[in-house]
């Protein structure tokens, strides 16, 4: 099966996988112009691979977190693209896609913190125990707290960090794996924003003081 | 507390002063600069930062941003994002705004106190009008906070 | 200059200038018999003085939507002086008439200024036929033009405010238009939250769109193209749209077309009339804009007269709504109040409206001044623990802000004399402007055009439309580069 992944939590990844093995990826590090980007990037990985879209069978789609801009680029565009294409659409977790790229370097790690930044002083993480039939196992999250807050809820020791980014291929292995087990793929492509819009109703404001 | 120091301080007569204010300020102005316009409704702050786009050279209309809160003027060099905070209540929801701080110029008009938590140094221009009603002039005083307006001189 | 379809009787001239122009490629006199009095081709024949200059032929199978340009020559002596291109014209006109949605052609690829004559018509190289022209042992260069199409189905969509829209359109006809507002999520915050709209945009992509093919009885592998507002607008929420559009772009192999949202609203007039009759002035009202447009052809010229240098229309009526105590959207709210009000009982200022404005501001508008006036009015009178004549107050303002859009407007029409006016933006639906706008274009001899709300509004449906128009006027799609402009300027029609 023919699978088109993209991410654009971080930078702007796009891949098309065969089953779980990268036929072609292309990453993009700014993480200011994933909408001038998407367009190109989804027809170049198409050429690239020789594949018409309508060969794409499914379309999996990193659902965050992540800086929301950027997060809405690549669900809006994911979304669209199954659609014209008559392909399946999935969701994954972008942190846990660093959790696989991480195990999958670092086959014998125990336990691993992932955390991305989410401004305000605060990350956006997610905790993992091993793998399990080569998936890593999510123990925590994903949640966003401050840094120093994160230790109230794990034993920071314990864990590993990494600085590995999120790929559109670690997005795609998973969707495969998760398609081999009982749970099957997920169909909730809902975004993992994990913050409210912090707006809040307006006072009114005098003219005169 | 960040440091503060007043750097201008002057009367203003009418909208053509507070345009003209506008493009002396902008002179000054680089990647990375906050700019807060602050004063009560009807003040000038929208004519301050047309002056200030002016002076900038902005493509497009420098106009209130109250409806859509933030928008973006292309330039060469910096862009110049100007912001109305009129809607918004803390710094949060100006940080979701997503807005590329260190790359553009940042203006934010009624964005007294939304600050402290989101930048190390920023400028605030204060534009009073005359309470008694009986004229329309303004007192602008304009004070910088934080090293990069140390040593600032309009 | 004199062009007329080919007959028996041309065949002498034209061989001797097929063989003066092409020597060892020329085609024998049989060939070119049996090409001119074959049914499936249309040969024509450019005459200067009455004396054939030159022919081209074109072939097209019934039921086939391709057609190829068979030859096209000019006799040496009378080039480079248009006669090409008229037969060049001629030939793709009948190839559109025939139904052809692609032309193909072959030329030497050592005949650049042939080649440069069809590029001019659209024509783009798509392949090599090597060593074809014999005996001199020339390559020739396939080319192929997109027809104009003449009645696109395009998908157009809208997400650069708090409504998502999607529209699809048959040419100029609407086949369907569905709008997804989030206006009321933002209700509590007295205007439009841009993390809300976009949140909401995202959400409501997928059950608009399939709203829309429902509607229209299409699906998506029936659309020719994709429009897409890239501006001006807010820039997150553009983005759902953008990048939606893009992706669909890619997958269904159809062009993109980025188009300009204020000229969407002057677009609209055309699913509402048929055609936008220009030139004609353009006031478009909403919570965003207040711009007042000239508009001498809806796609290659549009001039912005003036715009608002401070609040737009829309703004003004939720600011003044809120400082009178009602709810948000404004509009709505400051009509409903101002029924029983007497809207001269306060004269509020007209901004930009005195002497000394018109040279610089004449046709941009200010409500930043009226906002104040209004507030403070209201502030002295519960200062002073008087009473406050809500509706004289409600009906006085929206005068003043009517009052002075109308004013401006005409005052355009009469300047450039141009006896049209098109309404647009989402303040139209405020019964008062139309009232006025009906009253006062028809004392000035003004022709009023207002479109049906749903296409006043946001919507996907203008700019399903204006991508139509682009099509069917030639255009080249956009590249799938273009970002979101949250200042795009009016005279950009396309990205």
């Amino acid at each position: 099966m023919y699978c088109i992944a993209l991410d654009t939590s971080a930078g702007t990844t796009v891949a098309v996988l065969k089953d779980d093995v990268l036929l072609v990826e292309l990453n993009f590090a700014e993480n200011m112009t994933h909408a001038e980007r998407i367009g190109q990037a989804l027809q170049d990985v198409l050429t690239k691979s020789g594949l018409r879209a309508t060969q794409i069978d499914r379309v999996v789609v990193g659902l965050g977190p992540g800086p929301f801009t950027g997060l809405r680029v690549g669900l809006a565009a994911a979304q669209f693209f199954a659609l014209g294409a008559h392909a399946e659409l999935v969701g994954v977790c972008s942190l846990d896609a660093i959790a696989l790229s991480f195990y999958q370097q670092n086959p014998d790690a125990g336990s691993l913190l992932v955390s991305t930044d989410a401004r305000r002083k605060e990350v956006f993480w997610a905790s993992y125990h091993g793998v399990s039939n080569g998936m890593p196992v999510r123990v925590l999250g994903p949640n966003v707290n401050k840094a120093e807050d994160i230790k109230n809820y794990l034993d920071l020791d314990a864990h590993q960090t990494t600085d590995l980014l999120v790929t559109a291929l670690a997005l795609g292995q998973i969707a495969f794996s998760e398609s081999k087990t009982e749970l099957g793929v997920n169909l909730d492509v809902s975004p993992i924003y994990l913050r409210e819009p912090d707006a809040t109703p307006g006072k009114g404001k005098r003219v005169s003081s | 507390m960040t440091e503060s120091q007043v750097l201008l301080s002057l009367e203003i007569a009418d909208a053509e002063a507070m345009d003209d204010l506008g493009l002396v300020l902008a002179n000054n102005f680089q990647a990375g600069d906050l700019v807060l316009l602050i004063g009560p409704l009807g003040a000038g702050k929208t004519t301050l930062a047309r002056g200030i786009g002016k002076g900038l050279e902005v493509e497009g209309n420098v106009s209130s941003p109250t409806f859509v809160i933030a928008r973006t003027h292309q330039r060469k060099g910096a862009p110049l994002v100007h912001v109305d905070a009129y809607r918004l209540a803390s710094a949060f929801e100006l940080d979701d705004l997503d807005i590329p701080f260190a790359s553009s110029i940042v203006l934010v008009e009624w964005g007294k106190g939304l600050t402290e938590d989101i930048a190390d140094s920023w400028l605030e221009v204060q534009i009073d009008r005359d309470n008694t009603g009986q004229t329309e002039l303004r007192k602008v005083t304009v004070t910088g906070f934080g090293e990069r307006w140390a040593k600032v001189k309009f | 200059m004199q062009i007329r379809e080919a007959t028996e009787k041309d065949l002498p001239t034209i061989m001797a200038i097929e063989l003066e122009c092409f020597a060892n490629d020329a085609w024998s006199e049989d060939v070119m018999f049996s090409e001119l009095m074959a049914k499936h081709t249309f040969y024509a024949v450019v005459l200067e003085q009455e004396q054939i200059v030159g022919y081209g032929g074109l072939s097209k199978l019934p039921g086939s939507n391709q057609a190829d340009i068979q030859t096209i020559a000019t006799k040496p002596a009378a080039r480079g002086q248009g006669f090409g291109r008229a037969l060049m014209n001629a030939l793709t006109s009948k190839a559109k008439e025939l139904g052809a949605t692609e032309i193909f052609l072959e030329v030497r690829a050592d005949n650049t200024v042939a080649q440069k004559l069809y590029k001019v018509f659209g024509f783009k190289k798509i392949g090599v036929r090597k060593s074809y022209y014999q005996p001199d042992n020339v390559d020739a260069f396939v080319m192929k033009t997109q027809m104009n199409y003449s009645e696109p189905i395009v998908l157009g969509i809208e997400s650069s405010c708090d409504e998502t829209g999607i529209g699809i359109v048959q040419g100029n006809k609407l086949l369907a238009n569905v709008i997804s507002s989030s206006m009321e999520q933002h209700a509590i915050f007295g205007g439009v939250v841009p993390e809300v709209a976009a949140r909401a945009h995202l959400e409501a992509l997928t059950p608009v769109l399939d709203e829309a093919l429902n509607k229209a009885n299409i699906s998506l592998d029936d659309i020719d193209a994709i429009a897409v507002t890239n501006g001006p607008g807010l820039a997150g929420a553009l983005m759902v749209g953008i990048s939606a559009a893009k992706a669909l772009s890619v997958a269904t192999g159809k062009p993109i077309y980025a188009v300009n949202h204020l000229v969407g609203h002057v677009a609209a007039d055309v699913l509402a009339n048929g055609e936008v009759v220009t030139p004609t002035i353009a006031l478009l009202v909403s919570g965003g804009h207040t711009s007042l447009l000239l508009v001498r052809d809806l796609l290659t010229d549009v001039q912005l007269l003036g715009e608002t240098i401070d609040d737009a229309a829309g703004e003004a009526f939720d600011k003044v709504a809120r400082v009178l105590g009602l709810a948000y959207p404004g509009g709505p709210q400051i009509d409903r109040v101002a029924k029983d009000g007497n809207p001269t009982a306060i004269r509020f200022p007209r901004g930009l409206s005195l002497p000394k404005d018109m040279q610089e501001h004449r046709y941009d508008f200010s409500f930043s001044g009226l906002k104040t006036a209004v507030a403070r009015y209201v502030e002295v009178l519960e200062d002073k623990g008087e009473p406050v004549p809500l509706a004289d107050i409600a009906a006085s303002f929206r005068e003043a802000v009517v009052d002075v859009l109308l004013s401006k407007a005409i005052a355009a029409c009469k300047e450039y004399k141009i006896p049209r006016l098109l309404l647009g933006g989402g303040v139209t639906a405020n019964a008062r402007l139309r009232e006025a706008a009906a009253l006062r274009c028809e004392f000035e001899e003004i022709e009023l055009r207002i479109p049906p709300f749903d296409l006043c509004t946001d919507n996907g449906a203008m700019i399903a439309v204006l991508g139509a128009q682009l099509i069917m006027s030639g255009a080249e799609p956009s590249n799938l580069s273009f970002g979101a402009n949250s200042t795009l300027q009016v005279t950009k029609v396309q990205s």
